[in-house]
């Protein structure tokens, strides 16, 4: 099992898709706080906040995350290297709960890399944050590196069940949109902007569900629910995976 | 005899369609087995069984004294490598660092043998240059380094020769046998290029319509076949009538062309022909016994020579 981790993990890190990954946030990251500043210097005159741009990357983790899980777990299927690995005598359940922690770390070698960046460019282009205290800011990140942990390992148990097919790549980006759109929605409807929340019964049950459990919508929105909600949230997401892509992939007839 | 792969009515089925109907294969422990067949006929497939990649529909099969079901089969294919259809490599990795890849996985501690691996494989000069980038031969040649890794007692090499070049091709032919005669590594390999397996192959198994209608070994397939004499002629009509008379085993190839299995010289064949009408253009010696035994076999039958119908 540990021999293929750290395989695994190597191979993240030369992975082109991971890195493209990494540079993307990065790149998203300065590209966003110079769009930002231009705006607050050029239209509102005002000084830039570490708000402004510190979330930065919650509009596109999501994506960013399931792209970079789907293209690494789907690239080693494609090429045979999952196949070469049942050949060498690797057992299929460690194959797989290997490949699954993978996805979990590059979402949260994703996360740390973006809040890293946010944290340099709050420090040196911004006054710092005005209306989050440094353990609010602390648990975002938690809850955003648990998250990208979570889509990470969906998205790899995702590739893993469907055999690297091109599917994989369809569903796993139509489901990280849909719950994208879905989970702004959700905010929407549950913390809106005027007024109070109309939703009751049944509809306000299932919305806070997804708001408070499903890691999707992590990103939408600043933690709001205690941390154990999160954990439940995440781990949830995780073993759900595990345990549906497990029971898959164990009888795939593989090619 | 020791074998390191044994099948016993192994049966393979895709919904209604068969793959493979009782298979029963032996490749014993060192030899150069050649696995014959046409497109479809189910050599990948078989193969696939073999990995692990998929579970017999029925029947079973042992690897290195291990039953398929058997929870260590797994230690017997840590001692065995493979190249199915296209090589398993890390495209975004150099030579190298695939190498490295696999040494890993095996969870094999030093890296000494990768350099000797790239040595043996010719891809010692590929430096950083990514595996994506290689042409069809190299990743040929990278895939086979790949299966050398951790020294395997068994190796499964499915068309290694495709996209090679001649070099290529006889480094790889003496690599194998290097392997095979000094470490006495088993090899299985499936090629569609049966001259080139004729060279090398110890044992030869064909399969056809996912049945394994003959095995034999190397000798045994020397004895069943025979060399012949390809000879040119202006009317093969005559030539035959001739063959007919003196009862030569031979068989029209086409309206210029015939093979005779039989001890000619050319002086007598060259009078007979004369007496006859018929001319002699060419004639030369040929030695395509694989291939003939091979068509005879799968029912290429207009193509097959008298001797071994």
């Amino acid at each position: 099992m540990f021999r293929n981790l750290y395989a695994d993990t190597r191979s993240i890190l030369l992975n082109r898709g991971f890195r493209f990954a990494l540079a993307a946030i990065v790149s998203w990251q300065l590209l966003f706080l110079l769009f930002v500043w231009l705006i607050q210097t050029l239209f509102f005159k005002e000084a830039l906040t570490a708000e402004d741009v510190g979330f930065s990357f919650s509009s596109v983790a999501v994506f960013l995350v399931t792209g970079s899980s789907l293209y690494i777990s789907g690239d080693a299927f494609s090429s045979g290297c999952i196949r070469n690995k049942i050949i060498s005598g690797a057992r299929r359940t460690e194959l797989f709960l290997s490949a699954v922690c993978g996805g979990m770390f590059q979402g949260v070698m994703c996360s740390m890399l973006a809040c890293v960046v946010s944290v340099m460019v709050s420090l040196l282009f911004t006054g710092g944050y005005m209306s989050y205290s440094i353990p609010e800011i602390a648990e975002y990140w938690i809850v955003i590196t648990m998250a990208c942990a979570a889509i990470g390992a969906f998205s790899t148990a995702l590739v893993m069940s469907l055999g690297g097919n091109q599917l994989s790549y369809i569903i796993g980006f139509a489901l990280a949109f849909l719950l994208n759109v879905v989970s702004a929605r959700i905010v929407d409807k549950l913390y809106p902007a005027d007024g109070l929340c109309a939703l009751t019964g049944t509809k306000l049950a299932a919305y806070s569900f997804f708001d408070r459990f499903i890691p999707y919508s992590y990103f939408t929105a600043t933690p709001h629910y205690g941390m154990g909600s999160y954990v439940s949230g995440c781990a949830g997401l995780i073993l759900t995976s595990l345990a549906a892509g497990w029971m898959v992939f164990r009888k795939k007839e593989l090619k | 005899m020791e074998y390191v792969f044994k099948a016993k009515g192994l049966r393979k089925s895709y919904g209604k369609f068969a793959a493979l109907t009782d298979v029963n294969m032996e490749i014993p422990r060192g030899a150069i087995y050649g696995f014959v067949g046409k497109n479809g006929a189910g050599k990948t497939t078989l193969i696939r069984l073999m990995c692990g990649l998929q579970r017999p529909s029925s029947g079973s099969y042992e690897l290195m004294g291990k039953a398929f079901d058997d929870k260590d089969i797994v230690k017997s294919r840590r001692r065995m490598g493979a190249v199915i259809e296209e090589p398993a490599i890390y495209k975004g990795m150099s030579a190298r660092d695939n190498l490295i890849q696999q040494c890993l996985m095996l969870g094999i501690p030093d890296f000494d043998g990768v350099d000797e691996i790239l040595r043996q494989v010719g891809l010692t000069d590929t430096g950083k240059k990514k595996a994506g980038n290689f042409s069809q031969g190299m990743r040929q040649r990278l895939g086979i380094g790949i299966a050398l890794c951790g020294s395997p007692d068994f190796i499964v090499l499915d068309e290694p020769i495709n996209g090679l070049d001649p070099q290529g091709i006889i480094e790889i032919r003496e690599l194998i046998l290097k392997l095979n005669k000094e470490h006495g590594v088993t090899f299985l390999i499936s090629s569609h290029i049966l001259d080139e397996l004729a060279k090398i192959a110890t044992n030869f198994g064909f399969i056809d319509k996912g049945k394994i209608i003959r095995q034999m070994s190397c000798e045994e397939l020397k004895s069943v076949c025979r060399k012949s004499i390809r000879i040119k002629v202006n009317d093969v009509g005559l030539f035959a009538k001739l063959m007919e008379e003196k009862a030569l085993e031979y068989r029209i190839i086409d309206a210029n062309t015939a093979d005779v299995y039989a001890d000619l010289t050319f002086s007598d064949i060259a009078k007979d022909c004369e007496k006859t009408g018929c001319s002699i253009i060419t004639m030369d010696e040929r030695n395509e016994s694989l291939e003939a035994f091979y068509l005879s076999l799968v029912g290429g039958e207009d193509y097959v020579p008298k001797s071994i119908r």
